[in-house]
């Protein structure tokens, strides 16, 4: 117990902020060796090939990417690191200052109005700005305007990706099941290709569709659905009747807006 | 003027036993670990680039997928062992604080991609509100371990008379009454009373049951329902009602008593007729429930049925008077 008390005293102490000081630009030191020399000779390696296996499965694009390509990627993370570092440094030297402990016993009060003040200010923010509506929200503030909008005429229109059967009659069935394209859920994935239509950035719909393609064969191959096979992916804009008196569970209407092909990409 | 501040401030930092928060921190990272810890978060770094549309933190911060899945799997990992080690109280302040930095990244990333979904961003300021405060003082490994040292917490009593285990509590409840407040505005802004008097809700409840929303209804009652004249009127001013009315709870104890289960039950109904997934809601109103005297009630029914009861009743009747 005075072995504890004496180093949370020395923590506290001067000696204990060089030693901070001194720990973190070691830390930033040994760092720089490592991302300068031995991570870009492992990417060389990888890339070629040569490296261990974890290693080389990590680096797939060598068809279409050069290694230039990732020895700059890492020296964004390289960076990234090494602002961490020196961050969570200055933290642990703050928070172990007995200044810091007397400043929170003293001002806590003022504190927590403050995150008061953050936390409700920024909802009501959001509220201001009509977030989730009229402008994009800033998560995790949100006016949770969930369902506030009255639904027009009875219905509802979303847009859903149908897999296209891969075979002769090339039937087509609503990529519904969570399975299918994990981690997207539909609501979201329906929302992300709606946003791609609306700003006619076909490219990127194109690129999206391929990459559900993908991701469907891949959970196809590994056991997380038995689906069948596919030929291709096709975006439709459904409609779909919140009238309690038509029993069919089939959407109203079906306007078909984009399509992939496990081989071309048929733009429409 | 002197007299409202001074009730503001009773408000935040009245006496309570240290238990009630423990307690809170246990029970809600364990809840956190079950209904959000269960999820790949690993498989957003094989998702195309195309559907990257940054939310305004990852933006802002420059913050990106993590580089591979198994990266991103070594995050999960690390995240799920600071959501058992701050129910624990292990650690608690760096498993805590580990806890919200990490889970607002994990929990943060899947709304880059497309769509911000509302289930869990209360889950990350309440992670951030327990990393800010003391929960493991009281009912922890930490305070076993300080036992075990000769060095229980000396300050616990001075702590508990100054409030420090109210204010965290109160502020989940303050950001709990924004929560469903705003989002009964938000009905009576864009649509006004049609959102009660209309056939809106007949409309959501028979189109939910076509599965549009992020997850499936566990029951299809709700076309059902939609077909009853008056029903689902009733349900939509039932659920303004409760939402608007839902601050008064951080008041008044009736309000509390009325308005908090109704809450849970209608986020509860909405899982069960409509489909999305707002169980975490639900979950947060353990923060409502006073649990030094509710666990001091039990103890005291069941201590002279089990004798080995007797030590959590001693540990009860130390305790503050409730808020």
């Amino acid at each position: 117990m005075d072995r504890r008390r004496e180093i949370t005293s020395m923590i506290g102490s001067r000696r204990g902020a060089a030693l901070i000081v001194l720990g973190t630009l070691a830390a930033m030191s040994i760092w720089s060796v490592v991302a300068a020399w031995l991570v870009p000779a492992v990417i060389r390696a990888a890339y070629s090939g040569t490296s261990l296996k974890v290693f080389n499965d990590i680096i797939e694009g060598q068809a279409t990417r050069s290694v230039e390509v990732y020895l700059t990627v890492w020296a964004g993370v390289a960076t990234t690191v090494h602002l961490a570092l020196l961050a969570a440094g200055a933290l642990v030297l703050v928070v172990t200052r007995p200044a810091t402990h007397a400043f929170i016993e003293r001002w806590r009060a003022v504190l927590v109005y403050v995150l008061f003040g953050v936390i409700v200010g920024g909802h009501l923010f959001e509220v201001a700005i009509g977030g989730g509506m009229s402008s994009p929200e800033h998560w995790p503030f949100s006016a949770y305007p969930m369902y506030s909008m009255t639904l027009g005429g009875n219905s509802l229109t979303g847009f859903r990706a149908f897999g296209v059967i891969d075979g002769d009659l090339g039937d087509e069935f609503l990529l519904n099941d969570f399975s299918y394209l994990r981690p997207f859920d539909r609501s979201r994935l329906g929302h992300a290709l709606e946003a791609m239509w609306k700003r006619g950035d076909r490219d990127a719909l194109q690129e999206a569709l391929a990459d559900c393609l993908v991701r469907y064969e891949r959970h196809r191959v590994l056991g997380y659905h038995h689906g069948p096979r596919l030929d291709g992916l096709r975006l439709y804009r459904l409609t779909w009747s919140g009238d309690p008196s038509i029993s069919s569970t089939h959407p109203l209407t079906k306007e078909l807006l984009f399509a992939v092909t496990s081989r071309v990409a048929d733009i429409r | 003027m002197a007299p409202l501040l001074h009730r503001w401030h009773a408000w935040w930092f009245t006496p309570t036993s240290a238990v009630n928060l423990a307690v809170c921190r246990a029970l809600f990272y364990t809840c956190v670990f079950v209904l959000l810890g269960q999820g790949d978060y690993s498989a957003w770094a094989t998702v195309s680039p195309a559907f990257w549309n940054p939310v305004w933190p990852f933006r802002v911060l420059g913050i990106g997928v993590l580089w591979s899945p198994a990266i991103i799997h070594v995050v999960d990992f690390v995240w799920k062992v600071t959501l058992i080690f701050s129910a624990l109280g292990f650690f608690t302040r760096v498993s805590t604080a580990g806890a919200f930095a990490l889970g607002a990244y994990l929990l943060g990333l899947p709304h880059n991609f497309g769509k911000i979904h509302h289930y869990d961003a209360f889950i990350v300021i309440i992670l951030g509100i327990l990393a800010l405060s003391r929960c493991g003082d009281s009912w922890s490994l930490d305070n076993l371990r300080r036992r075990h040292e000769g060095r229980a917490e000396a300050n616990l009593t001075i702590r508990e008379a100054m409030g420090v285990y109210t204010w965290p509590i109160r502020m989940v409840w303050v950001l709990l009454a924004c929560v469903f407040f705003l989002a009964g505005v938000a009905k009576l802004r864009y649509s006004g009373l049609q959102w009660v008097m209309s056939d809106n809700m007949a409309t959501l409840l028979v189109l939910h049951a076509y599965v549009i929303a992020n997850a499936d209804p566990l029951t299809y009652w709700g076309p059902y329902l939609a077909a009853h004249p008056g029903a689902p009127q009733l349900m939509a001013a039932s659920t303004v009602i409760i939402e608007v009315m839902y601050p008064l709870a951080l008041v008044s104890r009736v309000a509390r008593w009325i308005l908090v289960p109704s809450a849970a039950l209608m986020v509860l109904g909405i899982r069960v007729l409509m489909g999305p997934s707002f169980e975490t809601l639900a979950v947060c109103a353990l923060f409502w429930v006073p649990w030094d005297a509710t666990l001091a009630k039990v103890a005291a029914v069941v201590q002279p049925r089990l004798p080995a009861v007797a030590g959590v009743a001693r540990l009860m009747r130390h305790r503050r008077p409730r808020a």
